[in-house]
């Protein structure tokens, strides 16, 4: 359903996506896996459209993206970006004012699970709690592809199963669902499809369950073989 | 569209109710001056409102083009590029909300200084007769006084132009976001573009010709500079479409 | 649960279900979590959860009523086999270890009852 062929991006000299040709089918989960500064998180704004592409297209569909697609396909980024002026409750009106995926009662009972109260000021939360609530307010989008860049980025354990959770409950057959990140060993038991990136390069694609029934690896023995015993873990 | 308008007005409530502020405190000074017989007190509300009507509309236009150069360059992007509007609407929402602002803030100025005139005609017996006089005195100086009507309509092409100048800073900020990021003097190429491309139109302005109908020729600066404003934003608009990266 | 990342995770999942259906901790005929739910309770890929269902059933180890969901099987017989089976397996591993480590099956044997005796003592003490 999305797909991107010979994408290329580059800022000057440094190419920091190399034409890279992937598929995100519905019903799974993705992971896009690499040490920071791979090329993760530029192809995902690619995706979505917020980066544009030195050559090649994402499409959605079959036909390139742009601001339409962005009605099905939801995106969250690692940085925080909401308005300074923003409490909770303010991020959710906006979600809902432009997103017609948007239900109001799930991100309330996500706020509520997460413990995260409606009137807190956006800018007064910890880096843990701002995770939670950029997961929240995606995750209450029924949306038909979530791209999410780093959702474990800085959380506490107890976090990331809450984070983990919502993931787990938003797939389901119709949706497709990319997680990025350097942390491998979190994202092991969750994901059906590991994409390798390495100087933004696709170097591998790994089925991850069928990993380890042939060959009784998992996907930290094929990151370490790809990156090394360096690799930032 | 609305959404976005809504969103865009926003983020500049504080400066506006900041300048809300300073108005009425102003206004105040004013009135009690005029109703205590405190003549300095007068002068200084009068100055005063002066100063708010003039930096006010000044410092609308300066901070839309902030906000939407924060809009381009920081974090902040995202929560309009990932909506799925695009760069006409984001832009045309932010374009909209400032003229509409501007247009606003003059007529309740413009207001405030005919409410503030009969208020004063009828507590000071002497103005009505002073203002009566100086009417007199500039009529026997020119020839043809302009009526109200067109001080108004040249306030109102002021406003526009105004407006004009701000969609040229949109482009200059747009540029600089796109085709000249990461390049060295960014910042001050785009800010000499800024002034090039203001002095290009005031220069084109020149070559208007003027009407000998009155209204006819508002009409033609209105149009021009409309034009002008269209022109500098669907520039932007399409620049932000085919190379915007935020 | 912890899993073994190298091992299957559908399988480590299976032997999880199957050792609370024979240990009684889930009745027979009593109805088990959705997929989604299984997958969320065990922070796993739904698509592993589903695999999970469709090799236990395949086992016979349970069954599924279309729209009523997926139960432990009712059969009584079958959950005594499937502790046959298990313990069956524990052993053939447990031999294979210590087939490694150089005991021959009789010696195992005595190692064993002496184990159990001191096990004994120590409680009695």
């Amino acid at each position: 359903m999305l797909e991107c062929r010979d994408i290329v991006k580059k800022y000057g000299s440094k190419t920091a996506v190399d034409s890279i040709s992937l598929k995100i089918e519905s019903g799974r989960i993705y992971a896009l896996l690499g040490p920071n500064g791979s090329g993760k998180t530029t192809l995902m704004k690619m995706a979505i459209g917020l980066v544009k592409p030195s050559q090649g297209n994402f499409y959605y569909n079959d036909s390139p993206i742009g601001p339409d697609s962005r009605r099905e396909i939801a995106y969250m980024s690692t940085e925080p970006y909401f308005y300074p002026w923003m409490n909770v409750k303010d991020v959710g009106d906006y979600y809902a004012d432009f997103f017609e995926d948007f239900s109001m009662k799930k991100f309330e009972k996500l706020l509520e699970r997460m413990h995260l109260e409606k009137s807190l000021k956006t800018k007064s939360l910890s880096s843990g709690m701002m995770a939670k609530l950029k997961i929240a307010v995606t995750m209450a989008r029924k949306a038909k592809v979530y791209l999410l860049d780093e959702p474990l980025n800085g959380i506490d354990l107890l976090a990331r199963d809450e984070i983990m959770t919502s993931i787990i409950e938003a797939a389901d057959p119709d949706t497709a669902i990319v997680l990025s990140s350097h942390l491998v060993d979190e994202l092991e038991k969750i994901i059906d499809t590991a994409y390798f990136i390495k100087d933004g390069l696709l170097v591998k694609t790994s089925q991850v369950e069928e990993l380890r029934i042939t060959e009784g690896k998992s996907i930290v023995d094929e990151y370490r073989e790809i990156y090394g015993q360096g690799g930032n873990m | 569209m609305g959404m976005l308008m809504k969103y865009e007005f926003r983020k500049t409530r504080m400066s506006r109710m900041i300048l809300l502020l300073l108005t009425v405190l102003s206004e105040i000074l004013f009135l009690s001056g005029l109703f205590l017989d405190w003549e300095k007190g007068m002068f200084l509300g009068i100055l005063f409102l002066t100063l708010c009507a003039m930096f006010g509309l000044f410092y609308l236009g300066i901070e839309s083009i902030l906000v939407f150069s924060k809009d381009l360059n920081t974090k902040q992007s995202y929560m309009l590029f990932m909506t799925p509007k695009n760069s006409y609407q984001i832009l045309g929402a932010k374009a909209l909300e400032n003229l509409l602002c501007i247009i606003a803030v003059s007529v309740i100025f413009i207001l405030i200084a005919f409410a503030d005139i009969s208020i004063a005609a009828i507590h000071l017996d002497g103005l009505t007769r002073f203002l009566e006089e100086i009417k007199y005195f500039l009529n026997s100086m020119f020839h043809n006084l302009p009526t109200w009507q067109e001080v108004v309509a040249s306030i109102f092409a002021s406003l526009l132009n105004w407006f004009m100048t701000i969609t040229v800073g949109y482009l200059a900020v747009t540029l600089s976001a796109t085709v000249l990021a990461g390049k060295r003097l960014n910042g001050l190429i785009s800010f000499i573009l800024f002034i090039v491309i203001l002095w290009a139109v005031a220069v084109a302005m020149e070559f208007l010709p003027t009407l000998p109908n009155v209204t006819a020729d508002f009409a033609m600066q209105y149009g021009i500079l409309l034009l002008f404003s269209a022109a500098f934003y669907f520039i932007s608009c399409q620049i932000m479409e085919r190379k915007l990266s935020v | 649960m912890e899993f073994k990342t190298e091992l299957p995770i559908y399988l480590q999942v299976m032997a999880s279900i199957k050792r609370d259906i024979v240990t009684g901790k889930l009745s027979p005929g009593e109805k088990l979590p959705s997929v989604r739910e299984l997958a969320v309770n065990y922070t796993i890929n739904p698509n592993t959860a589903s695999r999970v269902y469709k090799e236990l059933e395949n086992e016979d180890a349970c069954f599924t009523r279309r729209g009523m969901g997926t139960f432990v099987t009712d059969s009584i017989e079958r959950i005594r086999t499937m502790k046959e089976e298990m313990a069956e397996e524990l052993i053939g591993q447990f031999l294979e270890g210590m087939a490694q480590l150089g005991f021959a099956f009789e010696e195992t044997i005595r190692l064993m009852g002496s184990h159990k005796k001191g096990e004994q003592q120590h409680a009695g003490m």
